[in-house]
């Protein structure tokens, strides 16, 4: 009987039929279980990663507003749009200097203003007849008389200040001309008083000679009583060239007059 | 994953003995196909590492049984076909003789049938089918007993006795 079954299932056989089918199965199978590899997966996640980083430090690090700080050290602060410092400029040697030792990237742009002005470096320079002048210039009206408001009101703790918003454009002028904006809004105004002026014969000067000389320069009727010079800025801030927007008045009286007013002129 | 080459060496080597076993259960061509892709599919995802060739076979032995198993309980009667479709099968070229012999084994009850082939066919010990299928060894002994009698009274004579692993 063993023989029997033994043949009789030896006669049983899977069709080569069969067996190519199950081979083409298992075939399809696989290619639809093998694993994706790893790499690309891994470029993938990369490329959204860097995007994401391009963007966000393209966000984080494009400047989109800026602060003139002007004494006679010169200063200018570059904000992001989320008002923090990411860059400091010094203009002059006093300004660069005073740069160099403060620690104000990614500050907020009125406690930078504020640790600028409480600066030991800066602190010399805040005598009772210089004049400090903060310039304001964004694309962003609104953003403008923001930053105003607040630089306003801090700048009013160290002193006579004159704020004011420039026109963003100029800022590339005012740097091909060696000056920060601040000092070229004020060059501009002295300008259109004395068209023979030059950027050079501004470069050099503390805000408060360019303030006297404008003040000079404009005829003011409202000549000071006898040992005081006239004072700058009545806060009209009303620039020389369009778009020098408008300003925020100067405060205290202001003292000393002309002493380097005729220089240039 | 296995790689082609092994899953191509499984089905030469063991596609027959499959395909025998399912004609052992199913008797349904769609069937055996459907068990065809389901044994050899899990040795394709299997990550067993088989220490002999016995243990391999012994492995698609367990698997194809089980997967005929499950395959009936999940159809129950509905997709199985008659005995006499055993002479329809295309890829059947059987002896009246052997087709005999493969209708008395078939007609077997359900439990004799796995007992009788890896026996008689395969030539497993009872205790080696035991461990198999999960039976006890007294169990496969009753079961190869019955159905040792019930297919001498089908075919007739016992001239195999002695040759009989199982002494039964």
């Amino acid at each position: 009987m063993q023989k029997q079954i033994q043949q009789a299932f030896d006669q049983v056989r899977a069709s080569d039929e069969l067996k190519d089918k199950t081979k083409q199965f298992l075939a399809q199978n696989r290619s639809a279980r093998a694993p994706k590899p790893v790499w690309r997966w891994a470029a993938v996640v990369c490329a959204v990663l860097l995007l994401l980083c391009g963007a966000g430090g393209w966000a984080y690090f494009t400047p989109v507003a800026a602060i003139s700080l002007d004494i006679n050290p010169s200063l200018e602060l570059r904000l992001n749009r989320f008002d923090q410092v990411i860059q400091v400029v010094g203009f002059n040697e006093s300004g660069q200097q005073a740069a160099g030792g403060m620690h104000l990237r990614f500050s907020n742009y009125a406690d930078a203003v504020r640790q600028i002005l409480s600066d030991e470096q800066i602190q010399p320079y805040l005598t009772e007849d210089s004049a400090i002048s903060i310039t304001v210039a964004s694309p962003n009206e609104a953003k403008n008389q923001e930053m105003l408001t607040q630089l306003s009101a801090c700048a009013a703790e160290y002193g006579d200040a004159y704020c004011c918003a420039a026109n963003w454009e100029q800022t590339a002028q005012a740097h091909d001309a060696g000056m920060s904006f601040g000092k070229y809004q004020a060059f501009l105004e002295l300008q259109a008083l004395a068209p023979q002026v030059t950027p050079e014969q501004v470069q050099g000067l503390t805000m408060r000679q360019i303030r006297d000389w404008i003040g000079q320069l404009s005829g003011d009727a409202q000549q000071a009583p006898a040992g005081q010079g006239q004072g700058y800025g009545s806060g009209a801030g009303a620039g020389g060239s369009s778009g020098a927007g408008q300003g925020y008045g100067p405060h205290k009286n202001g003292n000393g007059g002309g002493g380097n007013a005729g220089q240039g002129s | 994953m296995r790689s082609e080459q092994e899953t191509n060496r499984a089905i030469d080597l063991y596609a027959d003995m499959v395909r025998r076993i399912c004609m052992v259960h199913l008797k349904n061509q769609a069937d055996t196909e459907d068990i065809f892709q389901t044994v050899f599919l899990k040795y394709l995802l299997s990550p067993t590492a088989f220490e002999s060739p016995e243990h391999e076979k012994a492995w698609f032995i367990r698997v194809t049984v089980n997967a005929c198993k499950d395959l009936l309980r999940s159809v129950f009667r509905s997709r199985t076909v008659p005995l006499d479709c055993l002479a329809e099968q295309p890829d059947q070229q059987l002896t009246q003789e052997n087709r005999e012999v493969l209708q008395a084994v078939l007609s077997l009850p359900g439990r004799y049938k796995d007992v009788v082939y890896l026996h008689y066919y395969e030539g497993y010990t009872a205790p080696q089918i035991g461990e198999m299928l999960g039976k006890k060894v007294n169990t496969v002994y009753t079961l190869l007993t019955r159905a040792k009698k019930l297919l001498q009274e089908q075919l007739g004579g016992d001239d195999d006795a002695k040759a009989d692993p199982t002494g039964v």
